[in-house]
């Protein structure tokens, strides 16, 4: 367990994954996902089989006051390189609140500090400008575009690959730590 | 500092039109008052106090109309 001022982080269990499935599946969710394909609950309960046996993808909650809240994930981890793919998601009505930029700090910090990774990478689809500022106010860097990449509701769109190191993170995270932590 | 300065900075930070800061604006109606943009407000109030914000200080305003009520209180703002 992983604790905040205002959030916890803990291992996703068998008993998330339902919940996780519909917020994947419910079109409000999803329009911020490049993969909109439902799931159904077996290929959850696989996919989570999956997850639990690996040692290359880590899926933790995001807890508010008991509450499941949110869910951040680094997957697709290369132990060579030091590197891993990484998403968060916390579910509207606290994503206005600075509840998300906690949530991801406390996670990132994780995966910097204690998984000992030294650049996390992402994609957020060009439409999403909140995901885009998010993550650049967390020292993210633009890297790249993939040009019409995936097909999301009707069209092709872009997608923009983000990327933040350790250092150009701690420096970023390093200026909220006051606001979230009091440090 | 007065009120139109402080909506200035805000709305630099948030990358908005300061026009945009009415006394009812907030995170329902301005997209970039998000989760990031509540810490930016913090950070502009912060910048501006003597002794910076305290932890208890820190929760997300609700309203442009909350923020300038807060900057009154802890002496921010002058007019």
């Amino acid at each position: 367990m992983i604790r905040g001022k205002h959030v916890c982080l803990r291992a996703i269990e068998r008993r998330d994954i339902e919940t996780l499935r519909r917020w994947r599946n419910d079109p409000d969710i999803g329009r911020f996902f490049a993969d909109t394909v439902p799931i159904t609950e077996p290929e959850q309960e696989a996919w989570f089989e999956r997850t639990a046996a690996s040692l290359r993808a880590y899926y933790l909650i995001v807890e508010k006051d008991g509450q499941f809240v949110g869910v951040a994930n680094v997957k697709d981890i290369n132990w060579i390189h030091r590197t891993g793919s990484y998403g968060i998601y916390c579910i509207p009505g606290v994503s206005n609140d600075m509840l998300p930029v906690e949530a991801a700090i406390l996670f990132l910090d994780w995966c910097f500090d204690c998984l000992n990774l030294r650049k996390i990478y992402g994609d957020i689809l060009d439409s999403n400008t909140r995901s885009r500022r998010f993550h650049t106010g967390l020292g993210f860097q633009e890297e790249g575009v993939w040009r019409k990449h995936v097909f999301h509701q009707g069209e092709y769109h872009d997608l923009v690959a983000v990327g933040v190191f350790r250092e150009e993170y701690k420096e970023a995270a390093g200026k909220y730590r006051k606001f979230l932590f009091g440090e | 500092m007065k009120l139109e300065e402080l909506r200035a900075q805000i709305a630099e930070d948030l990358k908005i039109d300061p026009s945009l800061l009415t006394d009812g604006a907030g995170p329902g109606t301005i997209p970039e008052w998000d989760s990031m943009g509540a810490l930016g407000i913090i950070s502009v109030l912060d910048r501006n106090m003597k002794d910076g914000l305290s932890l208890e200080d820190t929760e997300p305003f609700k309203s442009f109309a909350a923020i300038v009520a807060f900057a009154r209180q802890k002496g921010i703002l002058t007019d």
